[in-house]
């Protein structure tokens, strides 16, 4: 891998060029105003219905959540790794760290599957009482995030390895999308599984 | 290089702390809501600026994260108590 396959705008510091692009932090302010504005609501919410929150929270598994939370800000690790990686031109690491990153993703995706799984087998759904149609939205929509971030990873991978020519600002915008999904876990976490 | 893969290291390992001492503070302390609130501050602060890199974008970025953030949990924190 030579300086000239690598392809970047390599203007950081400039207002219009943040980490990634300008685009794909439009989008993570977006989605922080849309997540920050649910989370709001559920606040009010909880102060209406103290005792149903209070139970309801209780009852959310909180070594899962813990869980989760670990294999985020590990997968985040790696996601920064892989990124120092391609700047140190080291394709052969990078390939490693942005596996990693895919599979901590895919096991978040399974432990939230097992929490869910657990849910409905206790006959919980969205409709059982004001917590939990925040719970499944907010935990839906961020799962939905964090799948469509994986895509995004596997995509970059796989161009990364057939055209073998690395793209900063793209994998700079990936691993921004990725790291967007801890923040909005980091969010939604202590609001669900602790505050109440 | 190596510096800065120590830093990544340092930062995860932060952050795991950090998580610890929220889950903990959340167990022990009856009203620990602002406080679980200020370390989730932290904690979103320390993945935007080490991990996302915005400590290297231009002051507008970090301010306005910053400020986003502060509103989102500051308002979490004010109606829930």
């Amino acid at each position: 891998m030579t300086k000239e396959n690598i392809n970047t705008t390599n203007e950081i510091n400039h207002i219009y060029y943040p980490p990634g692009g300008i685009l794909i932090w439009i989008i993570i302010f977006l989605e922080l105003i849309t997540f920050g504005m649910a989370i709001v609501a559920f606040t009010l919410s909880s102060n209406l219905e103290t005792e149903v929150f209070k139970q309801s929270s209780n009852q959310l598994n909180l070594f899962i959540g813990t869980t989760n939370t670990v294999l985020l800000l590990l997968s985040g690790y790696f996601m920064a790794k892989a990124i120092q990686d391609v700047k140190r031109e080291d394709l052969v690491k990078f390939k490693f760290s942005i596996v990693i990153t895919m599979v901590l993703g895919l096991l978040f995706i399974v432990f939230k599957c097992v929490e869910y799984f657990q849910k409905i087998q206790q006959g919980i759904f969205i409709d059982t009482n004001t917590f939990y149609s925040y719970y499944w939205f907010l935990t839906l929509f961020h799962l939905v995030h964090v799948l469509v971030g994986l895509v995004i990873l596997l995509l970059t991978y796989y161009s990364v390895k057939k055209s073998n020519q690395i793209i900063l600002d793209n994998i700079e915008a990936s691993g921004a999308f990725w790291h967007m999904c801890d923040l909005i876990w980091l969010l939604i976490f202590p609001i669900l599984y602790l505050m109440n | 290089m190596f510096i800065r893969g120590l830093n990544s290291i340092l930062v995860f390992l932060v952050l795991l702390t950090l998580t610890s001492v929220f889950l903990y503070l959340s167990n022990v302390i009856t009203h620990s809501e602002g406080l679980i609130m200020f370390i989730s501050f932290i904690k979103i602060m320390m993945v935007a600026m080490y991990f996302m890199e915005l400590k290297k974008a231009h002051l507008f970025w970090r301010l306005s994260l910053l400020f986003l953030i502060g509103i989102i949990i500051v308002s979490a924190f004010v109606l829930k108590s």
